[in-house]
């Protein structure tokens, strides 16, 4: 039984690796800001989550687990709140998306007054 | 368990090249972001490997600082351009 959660511990934190190497390969080639978060923040939120997940499955029932715990949860709430504001501020400095149907058809007269200036 | 650490320092090295090169400050947030939980994971699993809670208290902390550095950094951002 130690032997399996051993072993499924281990097999969860390499998926969790290669997912966290699927977010900076996505931050390394998309082209624009918002396809740089879309791909990057919400990745690393889950590849982090699922590595801190094989971690309690391997070290079991302590305080160490417990605090993980609340590392899951402190990830799970805080990462998406920084990526938001990133594109709030992306957003009011006048930063046109790349794709033109991404943008809402009551701003586009506001962004075309932006891109004029 | 240490491969796991060397994978995901070589990420961190992989995703700083946004750090350096990017074009406005907005991606060089987001790649600061993504280095700050890759260094959070890495200390995480030291924790587990060593045995020892320390790491993990550093790594909380970590956290709710890179949260309220990136918060700051784009409330002055924002208020930039809007008038």
């Amino acid at each position: 039984m130690n032997i399996i959660l051993e072993l499924l511990s281990l097999f969860i934190i390499s998926i969790g690796c290669v997912v966290m190497l699927f977010a900076a390969l996505g931050l390394y080639r998309f082209p624009d800001i918002y396809m740089r978060l879309h791909s990057s923040t919400k990745v690393n939120t889950g590849g982090a989550m699922t590595i801190l997940l094989g971690l309690i499955l391997k070290s079991g029932i302590s305080t160490l687990s417990a605090k993980i715990l609340i590392l899951i949860l402190l990830i799970f709430i805080l990462t998406p709140v920084v990526s938001h504001a990133i594109a709030r501020s992306a957003h009011l400095q006048g930063k046109t998306p790349m794709i033109p149907f991404a943008i809402h058809p009551k701003e586009k007269d506001e962004y075309d007054f932006l891109r004029e200036k | 368990m240490m491969i796991f650490v060397y994978v995901l320092l070589f990420v961190a090295l992989f995703s700083s090249y946004r750090l350096v090169v990017g074009p406005t400050i907005q991606n060089r947030l987001v790649a600061l972001s993504s280095i700050t939980v890759i260094i959070m994971v890495i200390l995480a699993l030291y924790s587990i490997h060593y045995n020892n809670p320390f790491f993990l208290d550093v790594s909380i902390v970590f956290l709710l600082l890179d949260f309220i550095g990136m918060i700051a950094f784009t409330k002055y951002l924002g208020r930039e351009e809007i008038k």
